[in-house]
């Protein structure tokens, strides 16, 4: 037989058996190829390798294919690496034909469980959903707080939860181990909440059409937050269960809260900061409750404004209370301004007391020391008492109100009235009767007052202080005093205009007064402009600061004078000459432009000092009633001649007292004698209060303070004090002339 | 020969002094050119009180008008073209409110110096002391002044 038919012979016999070689298959002959192949691992993590290990029978050569390939023994084993499932495939080839085997190996990542909760904190006795999912798992379960078997995905409630908690799924898969993903559930019993405060005012006067007035814009108010204020808590039954002093962005946070509880918060018109000594406080002074204390803080009390109750939500560990605004008592379907809803006004004053003591805070630089400031406001507040006492306790006051310094303002009887008692105790009056002036619905007021406050902790005051208008020629102390004050208010503000309400016709209406271009209401006016005027050196200092001027100083540029060790040392006084001077000193690039402005308005700088020795404007006065602004007497020399002018019970007005200063060497301890001599008839006094009744001379002795001892002389009547009461104690013997020439000598 | 110790705060003490019975430093100025002085010729509960004006600008109008505390004010005083460098007098019985511890009346100029600008408003006040005022004996206890609005958080609304 030909061998070739022969072996197609037995394939034919083989395929009627078991099936014939290269159609792969094993054949049951002792002569069939077969092959095995295993893997040490079916189930492996990515990565790892396996040993495959195959043999054959009866083959002459193996092949691999599949996850591997290439030509192999006809036994043996071989480590592969999987970084995925594979299937790998020998086939073995012998003389009787061919066989096959094939391994499946499993590469397993690991298992990625994730679980998820919808909240994270809770309050007690609440349950989360938490949601889980995973990847590359074959199986999960609960763990930890969670429990039972899971599927691959889905969610599920929680017990109650009683205590801080983890919720956990833990999957698995053949190569690996379980995996646990978690979520924490912080679980309090109390609740933390916060509040913000903010108090409401109206927006910009506008014209209003109809009567051709500025009014407020009531019609867009504008709310603004309340800094460090004061925010409590109550229970049910008014007690207070929790005071915080708000953050600067005025929210109040509480923490330690009970979710069963109903409160009510309540905000009381008091502000607090540890770290600025920032301590400012609103009384309402016309509602005393204790009238046997003389000072405001122990006399009256803080406005308290309540909100809404709050019902805290049972579940939520941080709730927000919302916002409470304090508003401005406008009735808009009335068009009335209404007394009893006006709870804005304390706390719109509070507000602008910080924004200025931060400014001014800042100028300063480091941490000044703050005293407590006690803001007195009421609705029944108001000036215009021609002469003292007024009545705290009833609202009423001369002039319009102010300042107080902190070196002792009025003290009080038990019915109210102000007493000659010093109290020390820094205060502020301001009007809200609106049949007077209503000064809390726009910020000027509050802050020129609170420029007397700074001038008073950290600058110096030497103004004789009383009434004073725009059409005035002012002591030049007075018109530095009172000017810088409402400067400060316009950098603090950054307008320089100041909006005073006042009541016309039954109506609020608004006068717009711009010292920047000496305008009322956009009407141009012809106020005095020079050093003798308050509204000159709010307009030097707008000026020098304004962002659309042509200096554009900083605002702790401008006000940086002030605050000198040379400004509180003097020996010149605080005056719009010693401003300028030093503003240009202590800016040397900007010297000559600050002059130059200063020299615009009447405030001679250029080649001048401190003492405004190049000054040449008299005002409304006389040369020599009224230049220089300080004669110097020196000592041994002969009597010098200074003029003053003005009329009974003017005082501050200019000229009404002149100022000399006399040099003295250093190291000169000696007692001089200093002798005023007047034209018979008139009273000379030192410095406003020191005279002989009835005498046209006064001499005094003592010791002189060197560089410079700086005093002032007037008629006695003249100077003395506002009010006739007092000056009647000159005993002049008749009315003051025009003008009083004093010869004035040091020896 | 009296003596005096030269400091150079001898100033600020003078202020003090005046500080005792009124602020140191008063409210910002406005204008006044009014140039308005009040006098009490008779005072009761029924007041008679005398309005000078020695304006040194001209106003359109000058009107006296009842602030608070004022129960009747007759009878009307008003003034149009006011002249700068003018003498005008009124007198006025103004009734005091009994329930008020003071009386105020207000001097209200006003001109108009630019149609396209509201006009000028000056007011000069007086306040009277209502001498037979009792005030409550009970000292007032503290109450809650007026309640302020919610506006609830947008994400916990309640």
């Amino acid at each position: 037989m030909d061998p070739k038919n022969a072996g197609y012979l037995a394939c034919l016999l083989t395929l009627v058996l078991s099936g014939c070689g290269g159609g792969g298959g094993s054949s049951g002959s002792s002569t069939a190829t077969t092959t095995s192949l295993a893997a040490s691992a079916t189930d492996v993590k990515s990565g790892d390798a396996v040993t495959l290990t195959w043999s054959s029978t009866n083959a002459n050569s193996c092949m691999a294919s599949g996850a591997w390939s290439g030509t192999l023994a006809t036994s043996g084993s071989q480590n592969q690496p999987v970084s995925a499932t594979a299937t790998y495939t020998i086939t073995c080839t012998g003389a009787e034909g061919s066989a096959s085997k094939s391994v499946t190996v499993t590469a397993w990542n690991a298992p990625v469980p994730t679980i998820s909760a919808d909240v994270t904190s809770i309050l007690s006795n609440n349950t989360v959903t938490v949601t889980w999912s995973s990847q590359n798992a074959t199986s999960c379960a609960g763990a930890d707080g969670l429990s039972g078997t899971l599927g691959l995905s889905g969610s599920r409630a929680s017990a109650a939860l009683t205590t801080t908690t983890t919720l956990s799924v833990a999957c698995s898969n053949p190569a690996f181990t379980a995996v646990k993903a978690s979520v924490t559930i912080t679980v309090s019993p109390t609740f933390t909440a916060t509040v913000a405060i903010r108090y409401q005012v109206p927006g910009a006067p506008v014209v209003d059409q109809s009567i051709h007035y500025y009014v407020p814009d009531w019609a867009n108010p504008v709310t603004k937050p309340v800094p460090f204020v004061w925010v409590e808590l109550q229970n049910p039954s008014g007690q207070v269960v929790q005071q915080v002093f708000a953050d600067a962005s005025g929210v109040a946070t509480f923490t330690g809260l009970n979710p069963s509880i109903t409160y009510t918060p309540v905000v009381r018109s008091r502000i607090s900061q540890a770290a600025t000594g920032f301590d400012f406080v609103v009384l309402n002074n016309t509602a005393p409750v204790d009238t046997t204390k003389t000072s405001y803080r122990a006399r009256y009390a803080a406005y308290a404004n309540p909100g809404p109750a709050y019902i805290p939500d049972t579940r939520q560990p941080v709730q927000s209370m919302g916002t409470l605004t304090a508003g401005d008592g406008w009735d808009a379907a009335q068009r009335l301004l209404v007394d009893a809803n006006r709870a804005a006004a304390p706390y719109a004053l509070l507000a602008s007391a910080v924004t200025e003591a931060q400014i001014v805070s800042a100028a300063i630089g480091g941490t000044p020391t703050w005293r407590p400031l006690t803001i007195l406001w009421s609705t029944k507040n108001k000036g215009g008492l021609s002469a003292p006492p007024g009545n705290m306790d009833q609202g009423f006051v001369t002039g319009s109100g102010g300042y107080y310094n902190g070196g002792g303002h009025g003290g009080v009887d038990t019915t109210g009235k102000e007493t000659l008692a010093a109290v020390a105790e820094d205060a502020e009056f301001i009007s809200g009767d609106q049949s007077f002036e209503v000064m809390d619905l726009y910020p000027f007021i509050l802050s020129h007052e609170m420029g007397h406050f700074t001038q008073a902790l950290f600058s110096a005051d030497q103004s004789p202080g009383g009434p004073h208008a725009y059409t005035d020629y002012e002591d030049p102390t007075l018109s530095w005093t009172e000017g810088s004050a409402s400067g400060i208010a316009s950098l603090v503000l950054q307008s320089p205009k100041q909006n005073r309400v006042v009541p016309v016709n039954g109506q609020l209406i608004v006068g717009v007064i711009d010292p920047s271009n000496y305008t009322v209401s956009g009407n141009p006016q012809n106020w005095p402009l020079g050093w003798y005027q308050e509204n000159t050196v709010t307009r030097l200092m707008w000026q020098l600061y304004d962002p659309a001027g042509s200096i554009r100083l900083p605002a702790a540029t401008v006000l940086a004078p002030l605050f000198t060790a040379a400004w509180q040392s003097g020996p010149w006084l605080a005056t719009p000459w010693a401003y300028a001077v030093q503003l240009a000193r202590l800016n040397p690039a900007n010297a000559s432009a600050i002059s130059a402005l200063a020299d615009s308005v009447n405030i001679r700088t250029t080649g001048s000092d401190e003492w405004g020795s190049s000054e040449t404007d008299t005002g409304n006065r006389t040369s020599p009633d009224a230049l220089p602004p300080y004669v110097t007497v020196n000592i041994g020399a002969g009597p010098v001649s200074i003029c003053s002018a003005g009329v009974s019970n003017e005082y501050n007005k200019e000229s009404n007292i002149r100022y000399f200063r006399i040099p003295v060497a250093a190291g000169d301890n000696t007692s001089h004698t200093l002798t005023v001599q007047g034209a018979s008839g008139t009273v000379p006094a030192i410095n406003g209060y020191f005279y002989t009744p009835g005498s046209s001379s006064i001499s005094a002795s003592g010791t002189l303070l060197a560089p410079y001892t700086v005093l002032a002389v007037g008629a006695c009547s003249v100077a003395l004090s506002p009010y006739s009461t007092d000056t009647a104690a000159c005993h002049e013997p008749a009315a003051p002339p025009a003008e009083q020439c004093w010869q004035v000598s040091v020896q | 020969m009296s003596t005096m110790l030269f400091v150079q705060g001898a100033m600020a003490a003078a202020t003090l002094s005046f500080a005792s019975i009124g602020p140191t430093a008063a409210s910002p100025a406005t204008s006044n050119s009014l140039g308005a002085a009040f006098v009490v010729i008779a005072k009761g509960t029924t007041s008679t009180v005398e309005i000078t004006l020695h304006p040194s600008a001209p106003f359109d109008t000058v009107k006296v008008e009842a602030g608070s505390g004022v129960s009747v004010l007759s009878p009307p005083c008003a003034f149009s073209r006011v002249v700068a460098g003018g003498h005008y007098v009124c007198r006025v019985n103004v009734t005091q409110d009994a329930r008020q511890a003071s009386l105020t009346l207000n001097v209200v100029g006003e001109k108009t110096l630019d149609p396209a600008n509201p006009p000028i408003i000056e007011v000069s006040h007086f306040t009277i002391s209502n001498d037979s005022f009792v005030a409550p004996a009970a000292v007032k206890p503290r109450t809650m002044g007026p309640a302020m609005t919610r506006t609830p958080d947008p994400a916990t609304a309640k």
